[in-house]
């Protein structure tokens, strides 16, 4: 971090966490003011936690101070699948974190972590911030969650530190470290890579020490963990886009009138482009910073062997989704 | 009486086995991951999350069967210096709220579990259930011991104790 | 309101003697159902407080301790410790405090330490002259020492609270620290060895000094396959605690074969019996930050500190004498968890490394460990020495001011704490 944000120092009433009472003047009645608490993993300058600021200046003016939402960044009340359970709970009221936990609740949502799903980012986002996308969240529906929409992270690419990946053939014999999920080993092993699912922290060293070869994350990720220092391959070649999702807790949904409730949902829809913003600048940051700190980034111009070598994964998860896949891609 | 205490030691072997048990299988699992990385090139995507449940399992017994072993530390700045009728008094106060704990443990840990049945851990498709249920099972042993303790001396290790280890 | 029903019903209760993790998360839960939170959260906190891949190094660290402790350990670096410094004047003193610093590179466990090496030295070390205060004073200032070298497992805990600090760094970051510590250690016990005129160690048979020393390195070993296999990155904190602990169990029962490998059992309770305390600290503390987090205190309390002080030394003396008064009153582990997020904050404003101010906060804790009124080394030690707190206290006068010594110089020359890392590129 480092950067603080002077958004939080106008904030009136440190020290009292929930539902707060405040008498505002000037209006007949006295309007009372419900506290909301956003847990945010990344920290306060992040593109995300930007968007959720947005958010809560949107919800805070369209209810015209009724709702308050304060948020917590950088992880303060805890890991994101931690958070979704107070999230169940209502003891949070709201979040923002990655797709991949959401599919402990709902399965279909996996889809969006599907190898090259989409054609580009303009088809992504018309699909994400439209019936599809809603549709798509409404699958939480039962398990105490409500989706409101979703916050861009971008596309993940490979990198590595032995040699240009151009094709799927170059990565024959690379040890590519992913998250431990059988999706993101199936995506490595289509590609002819060999898989190795490791603790994110241990990447810089076990990539220093050659005990992995590559990675796979997005441009930020590649700086900040210093990972371009020691893997100078890039290939910019997105072939995962798993989104973020701003979500809130059914037991507050349920308090919400539904005005109050469509409100919530055009505000967290309109701070998307807040945060997508965010999202291009930062990416945009780190790609000029890693290319200076000597990376040698490789452009792919055609996808279509990329598309074909994952189709195994097609194969072996698109029944699941079949639905879905057709819905967003059509 | 006596059935109560036969029954009493009954269970106070169960725990210790069943988390002695937990233990080495941690140790076990947490090895196998290392020779299966290192040696076999790739380490499994369950290993990692057994390992976690099985570390949340033993921490939460230990909780139950340290207070029987009492070797939850207390520190006591005042009561230490109040005469040993009055220092009781204030150990069978403590004892009263180590079984409200135990019995807040059953409660609200089922309530967890039972809210959390849905949903999935994502290495091994377990659901995440199995993580909260040791919650109200821990709770039942952290009330058995402390009514127990009602009936012994004391709730804090002596330290001549600790010196014999 | 909310954090005064927090912290004051954790005094209360403190002060009733209730033991301090249940006072954490009875307290807790009492602000919970003040606050109208469902309580099953606080019951979340605790298992996602120790939810976490880099905790689950702390029972291995703890098994290869008991592993190695019941297996005759001690009884041979107290040897080698003889064989490098024993015939000088004070030597058992001196060795007393060797043996520390070589059983802090097994274990960091400072408990343990002074149990095991302090159970064998206090007694040697009284029937030869010493002082009895003067012998515990060595024993136990000398375990604090054990925390700050490496491996050590409330680096862990710092790490997990600062939100995953290389684990590797820290380690490599208190090595320095903690040697220095040990040899400040070593020449204040010298010097008052030599004033108070306390007898000369006896020489070691030459024909003994080489198994004497093969016994000894082949435990040292542990710590260098455990250090070894984090920094080059071929294993994880907890991959390596675990090789560790094979290790251990292999020079013990196959090496060493003082013990059966049916003790097993035993140790294993042993070891189960540590964990549950430590680790119901770690659960119940994380139920407390967790509630502190939501009330804000945490970014209450940094903003007043930054606003307060007019300059960065002023600042970090601060925060080490804050850390110095609640060590004084509170156990390592949940200090570490709940000062962290308030602290860290505050640190890396004016410019402190995080590795660097972990390492502060567990010197500066450690030296709570042996501190009245509540230090649980200093009562171990004086137990096992059978003199009473206050005589021991006493006795540790000088090492206190050792301690503080080095403490500052620790805490204003980072270059001290942060060039291994940096060289190492952790
Ligand atoms: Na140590
Ligand atoms: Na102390």
């Amino acid at each position: 971090g480092g950067n603080d944000s002077p958004a939080n120092d106008t904030e009136t009433d440190n020290g009292n966490g929930s539902a707060d009472e405040e008498t505002s003047e000037g209006t007949e009645e006295a309007v009372e003011t419900v506290t909301l608490r956003l847990a945010e993993n990344h920290p306060e300058d992040y593109p995300t936690t930007i968007g959720n600021k947005e958010f809560a200046r949107l919800v805070e003016e369209k209810t015209n101070g009724r709702y308050k939402i304060e948020v917590y960044a950088g992880g303060q009340l805890g890991q994101e699948s931690q958070v979704l359970e107070q999230v169940q709970l209502g003891t949070i009221e709201l979040a923002r974190v990655n797709a991949i936990p959401l599919t402990q609740f709902s399965d279909q949502i996996g889809v969006l972590s599907m190898p090259y799903l989409f054609d580009d980012e303009e088809a992504k986002w018309e699909k994400l911030n439209g019936e599809v996308g809603q549709d798509l969240l409404a699958t939480l529906d039962g398990s105490n969650l409500v989706g409101l929409a979703f916050y861009d992270s971008g596309e993940r690419s490979f990198y590595n530190s032995e040699r240009p990946i151009r094709t799927p053939e170059d990565m024959k014999g690379l040890q590519i470290r992913v998250q431990s999920s059988e999706l993101a080993i199936d995506i490595v092993e289509a590609l002819g890579g060999s898989a190795t699912p490791m603790e994110f922290g241990e990447v810089y060293s076990a990539l220093q020490t050659g005990v992995i070869d590559g990675a796979e994350n997005n441009f930020p990720s590649y700086y900040t963990t210093n990972h371009y220092q020691v893997a100078k391959y890039f290939t910019v070649n997105g072939y995962q886009g798993t989104p973020e999702v701003l979500l809130a807790s059914q037991s507050l949904w349920d308090k919400l009138s539904e005005e109050d409730q469509q409100i919530f949902r055009e505000a967290a829809l309109e701070s998307v482009a807040v945060q997508r913003a965010a999202w291009a600048e930062l990416t945009e940051k780190a790609k000029n910073a890693v290319v200076e700190g000597g990376s040698e980034l490789i452009e792919v111009d055609d996808i279509t062997p990329w598309r074909e070598a994952v189709q195994p994964v097609y194969d072996k998860y698109g029944a699941q989704f079949e639905e879905w896949i057709e819905r967003l891609t059509q | 009486m006596k059935v109560v205490k036969m029954i009493k030691t009954g269970l106070d072997r169960i725990l210790l086995v069943s988390s002695l048990t937990l233990l080495t299988a941690m140790v076990v699992v947490i090895i196998y991951q290392v020779f299966s990385r290192q040696v076999l090139g790739t380490a499994p995507a369950w290993s990692e999350e057994v390992s976690r449940l099985l570390f949340v399992w033993v921490s939460f017994l230990g909780i139950a069967y340290g207070f029987k072993e009492k070797v939850h530390i207390g520190v006591g700045l005042v009561v230490n210096k109040l005469p040993e009728k009055v220092q009781d008094a204030f150990d069978y106060f403590a004892k009263i709220l180590v079984i409200g704990f135990g019995i807040l443990m059953i409660h609200y840990g089922w309530q967890f579990t039972v809210l959390t049945s849905t949903s999935t851990m994502p290495g091994t498709g377990m659901p995440s259930s199995m993580l909260y249920v040791v919650i109200p099972i821990a709770g039942a042993f952290v009330t058995f011991n402390g009514i127990e303790l009602l009936f012994r001396k004391g709730m804090h290790q002596k330290l001549d104790d600790v010196i014999e280890e | 309101m909310d954090v005064l029903i927090l912290l004051g019903s954790f005094l209360l209760l403190i002060m009733f003697r209730v033991p301090i993790a249940l006072a954490l998360i009875l307290s807790s839960l009492i602000t919970g159902l003040y606050m109208d939170i469902n309580l099953a959260a606080l019951m979340q906190r605790m298992v996602g407080g120790l939810n976490s891949f880099s905790l689950l190094a702390i029972p291995f660290f703890v098994l290869a301790g008991e592993i190695m402790n019941e297996g005759g350990i001690s009884r041979r670096l107290i040897n080698l410790s003889n064989v490098i410094i024993g015939k000088i004047r004070g030597g058992l003193a001196m060795m007393n405090v060797l043996a520390s610093t070589f059983f802090g590179g097994i274990s960091g466990s400072a408990i343990a330490d002074t149990s095991s090496v302090g159970s064998v030295m206090i007694p040697m070390m009284k029937k030869q002259g010493y002082d009895s205060n003067f012998a515990v004073a060595t024993t136990i200032s000398s375990s604090a020492q054990g925390v700050m070298i490496p491996p050590s497992h409330n680096m862990i805990i710092y790490s997990t609270a600062a939100g995953g600090i290389s684990v590797g760094a820290l380690f490599m970051g208190g090595l320095v620290p903690g040697l220095l510590l040990g040899f400040a250690l070593m020449v204040i016990t010298y010097i008052l060895s030599v004033k108070r005129n306390y007898p000369k160690g006896e020489a070691v048979q030459a024909k003994d000094i080489p198994r004497i020393v093969w016994e000894g390195l082949l435990g040292l070993f542990t710590a260098v396959i455990i250090l070894g296999g984090i920094i080059s990155g071929f294993f994880t904190v907890t991959e390596s605690a675990a090789i560790g602990t094979l290790y251990a169990f292999i020079i013990t029962f196959f090496v060493y074969r003082d013990i059966k490998i049916t003790r097993m059992g035993v140790i294993l309770q042993r070891t189960f019996k540590t964990l549950s305390m430590v680790l119901f600290l770690i659960a119940a503390s994380s139920a407390f930050g967790w509630l502190l987090a939501l009330l804000k205190v945490p970014a209450m309390v940094s903003n007043t500190l930054i606003s307060l002080s007019p300059n960065d030394i002023v600042t970090i003396l601060l925060i080490v004498i804050i850390l110095l008064a609640l060590g004084m009153i509170m156990d390592m582990a949940p200090l570490i968890l709940i000062a962290t997020p308030i602290l860290l904050p505050v640190a890396t404003a004016v410019g402190m490394d995080p590795v660097h101010f972990g390492v502060v906060l567990i010197l500066c804790l450690a030296i709570g460990l042996i501190t009245p009124p509540v230090g649980t080394v200093l009562f171990v030690g004086s137990a096992i020495g059978r003199i009473s707190i206050e005589e021991s206290t006493k006795g540790l006068l000088p090492f206190y001011i050792v301690m503080l010594v080095i403490l500052f110089i620790v805490a204003f020359v980072p270059e001290l704490t942060l060039f291994l890392p940096n060289i190492l590129g952790e």
